[in-house]
């Protein structure tokens, strides 16, 4: 007996050590909790229950990462115009809040992606104004939410309208991506620009009274933005999206937040 | 840090179209919100005095109702509260000037029939019985002797609600009038040059309300009523107001 | 012309309740001038305002060279208080109006004159007060005594039939009370119907027609000056006459 002791004894200190190293792997980047700012007016990615709970695929997705480091995901509620800033003035460490990955944002902040869908006109149930792609704008009123790249696209097609001697048609900028679907139930907007994820989704929550007219060929990625100085937390993200793509977390999301699963791949 | 803020962008943004157009906008919309306000703020305190029960009740429950709720919550309910109940409301002709200039006016003639009636009540009640044993009719000593002197009075609140009335304006940004704070929001979302495109937004407010001060006290002066030498006289103390 | 200039006939007048005036009686001819005196609370400033049509009365009459005025509305009787002229304890000059604006102003506004035309009758009658060199200062530039003139000028530019007074002197420095007068004394002389409540009872002999003493809502006594001051009849009147003297 006394001649396995020494043996068995290295083995289990090895078999420890192994388990220690295998917990490393999934080492988190944050310490105990990191915040994550989000404008909840952007459904299904994150809204707000009537109870005025954040809830929505993105706040899955950072539960998802924290459960992954073995931290706690603390959500920040911030404007989408102050979202950046605030990822600038350090009061989240990340932002996630279906926000496109671009050039120009990602040379100020860098960006891991995490899902891509497609842009969508949505216009009233019935398609009134008989708007079939963007040109068919022109003369309109267009609802969108302030600051976005919906607006500054909807912007720059209203500038080619004008050049082209095309009348160019009404734009309105709201707070929230929400408010501006709300100006197509009130009757107000004949056609709101945001994303295909969103469009599904209120339609779903209006029934009857919303359709998608037209879904733009080009994707678009969605991002996580971390500060540029934050290198060991940018490889933590990719890593942990990684792991969340491969072992099926994202595509039980989609699922379950009505996300065609392709978009997650 | 201070290297961080371009002059030069910041300079650009301050002489940029939008920021402009911006503060022209919002210019003209304090003017015509606190001009209507004025004016029916003037018949709503009249009011407050009315003889018929029923003309106070109204005007008390008037100013009860705009002071009592935020000037959002009215701002918003006209913009996506009204068309839900007449859809007339929806249509093009509702721009969102319009709907800040009725939701702006109502509410501050609210706080304006206040401030008018205390200028009211502070002219001698001497100046109107001497004006009723000259034989002038009530509307003429209204006119002639009472409302000058009650101007008087309410110039510093008055100017003290424009300054008001003015970063009110920045509340229309949620419904969509492209105001100069909207200017100064897209500016920073397109380049993310936040610290320039917040400060140039700032000259402009600063600027205006310098311009008016400067009225103001133009105007105190040539309500003070002592002959040529115009000597200084001590400071009439503005109407206390609520916040907002 | 046998209509009194004035006359109130049983007058009663009730504030919240309380009667401040139970009947009195007061008549005014043409030329005549009369002087109230009175303790406070007596209603004599309640009178001197019910004869000038600025209160309505309860009962009773109020005439005006025979025509009955004090059952009139409101907008019927604006133009008739013109012509009754009303001088005030606190003067009541327009404060955002120069001397002359505010002689001016009756003449503007309710005789609906020119104001070229209007000008110049104001500066007419400031000059018989004495002010013609204030024309163009504002009452708080002024002295009370100064005021007061203007007030006095402001009321008769407007040609009235008769002239009230209430306590005019009593706001006044000593010192500015005999300019007041002085004018009153002038006016009187000139022959215009007066009504004067004051406490001036030197001023009050040597112009009054005669005196009259108010107490509790109701005229006591009346009389021409020798025989009210030396003579009195009735004990309040004595009274009084021993606390002012």
């Amino acid at each position: 007996m006394k001649r396995y002791i020494g043996p068995l004894g290295i083995l289990a200190a090895l078999i420890a050590a192994l388990a220690v190293v295998g917990t490393v792997t999934a080492a988190s980047p944050v310490k105990g909790s990191f915040k994550y700012c989000s404008d909840p007016t952007f459904p299904p990615m994150e809204y707000k229950t009537t109870a005025g709970k954040a809830i929505g695929f993105d706040i899955d997705l950072a539960n998802a990462i924290a459960k992954y480091w073995k931290v706690k995901a603390k959500f920040v509620q911030t404007a989408f115009s102050g979202l950046l800033p605030g990822l600038a003035a350090k009061r989240c460490t990340v932002v996630i809040s279906g926000i496109f990955v671009t050039p120009d944002r990602v040379k100020q902040f860098p960006a891991v992606s995490y899902m891509r869908s497609h842009r969508a006109l949505v216009v009233q149930a019935g398609n009134p104004k008989r708007i079939k792609g963007p040109n068919d704008l022109s003369g309109k009123t267009v609802a969108v939410q302030a600051a976005t790249k919906y607006e500054e696209y909807l912007k720059a097609l209203n500038d080619q309208f004008k050049a082209a001697g095309k009348p160019q048609f009404t734009l309105q900028s709201y707070p929230g991506d929400t408010d501006a679907v709300g100006q197509l139930i009130v009757g107000r907007a004949d056609a709101v620009l945001t994303q295909d994820t969103s469009g599904a989704f209120q339609k779903k929550q209006n029934p009857g009274k919303l359709a998608i007219a037209y879904l733009f060929p080009e994707s678009d990625a969605f991002g996580i933005y971390y500060r540029k100085g934050d290198t060991k937390l940018g490889a933590g993200l990719k890593t942990a999206i990684k792991q969340l793509k491969k072992n099926g977390t994202l595509r039980k999301l989609a699922a379950k937040h009505q996300i065609p699963v392709s978009n997650v791949k | 840090m201070l290297a961080s803020f371009d002059t030069h962008i910041f300079w650009e943004a301050l002489t940029s179209r939008p920021y402009w157009h911006g503060a022209l906008l919002a210019l003209e919309l304090t003017l015509v919100s606190l001009a209507a306000a004025c004016v029916l703020g003037f018949f709503l305190a009249l009011g407050r005095s009315s003889r018929f029960r029923w003309v106070r009740a109204l005007v008390f429950f008037y100013n009860w109702i705009f002071r009592a709720t935020p000037t959002l919550l009215q701002l918003l309910f006209i913009w996506n509260g009204l068309p839900q109940i007449w859809s007339t409301f929806a249509s093009d002709w509702f721009k969102p000037f319009l709907a800040a200039f009725i939701a702006l006016s109502l509410n501050e003639a609210a706080y304006m029939s206040e401030i008018i009636r205390a200028g009211l009540l502070s002219v001698d009640p001497g100046q109107e019985l001497a004006g009723r044993a000259l034989g002038m009719t009530r509307p003429r000593i209204l006119r002639r002797v009472i409302v000058p002197q009650a101007v008087r009075i309410i110039i510093p609140p008055t100017g003290n609600e424009f300054i008001t009335l003015l970063k009110l304006t920045s509340l229309a940004s949620v419904i969509s009038l492209h105001e100069l704070l909207t200017a100064s929001q897209v500016r920073g979302a397109a380049d993310f040059r936040y610290a320039e495109s917040y400060a140039a937004a700032t000259v402009y407010y600063l600027v205006i309300v310098s311009v008016l001060m400067a009225i103001q006290a133009q105007l105190e002066r040539r309500f003070t009523w002592s002959s040529a030498g115009r000597k200084r006289r001590a400071p009439v103390p503005a109407v206390a107001h609520d916040a907002r | 012309m046998n209509d009194p200039v004035l006359r109130a006939a049983g007058v009663h007048k009730s504030y919240d309740g309380l009667e401040v005036l139970r009947g009195v009686s007061i008549e005014v001819g043409r030329g005549e001038v009369k002087v109230i005196i009175g303790p406070s609370g007596s209603g004599k400033s309640t009178l001197l305002r019910c004869l000038a049509l600025l209160e309505p009365i309860d009962s009773g009459s109020v005439q005006l060279e025979g025509d009955e005025l004090s059952a009139l509305r409101e907008k019927e009787l604006a133009p008739h208080r013109s012509e009754v002229g009303m001088v005030f304890q606190r003067f009541n000059l327009f404060q955002n109006m120069t001397a002359l604006a505010n002689v001016m102003c009756g003449l503007v506004e309710v005789r609906r004159l020119k104001k070229r035309e209007a000008r110049e009758r104001a500066r007419e009658f400031l000059d018989r007060v004495g002010l013609a060199d204030k024309a163009d200062n504002y009452p708080e530039e002024l002295s009370g005594g100064q005021q007061q003139r203007v007030a006095i000028a402001r009321a008769l530019v407007m040609r009235p039939k008769a002239m009230l007074f209430d306590e005019p002197t009593s706001a006044l420095d000593v010192e500015l009370v005999r300019e007041v007068l002085d004018v009153m004394e002038g006016l009187a002389r000139d022959g215009m119907t007066m009504v004067v409540v004051s406490h001036e009872l030197r001023f009050a002999h040597s112009v009054a027609s005669s005196i009259l003493m108010m107490d509790e809502g109701k005229v006591i006594e009346e009389a021409p000056p020798d025989r009210f001051f030396s003579a009195p009849s009735h004990e309040r009147t004595k009274r009084f006459l021993a606390l002012v003297e």
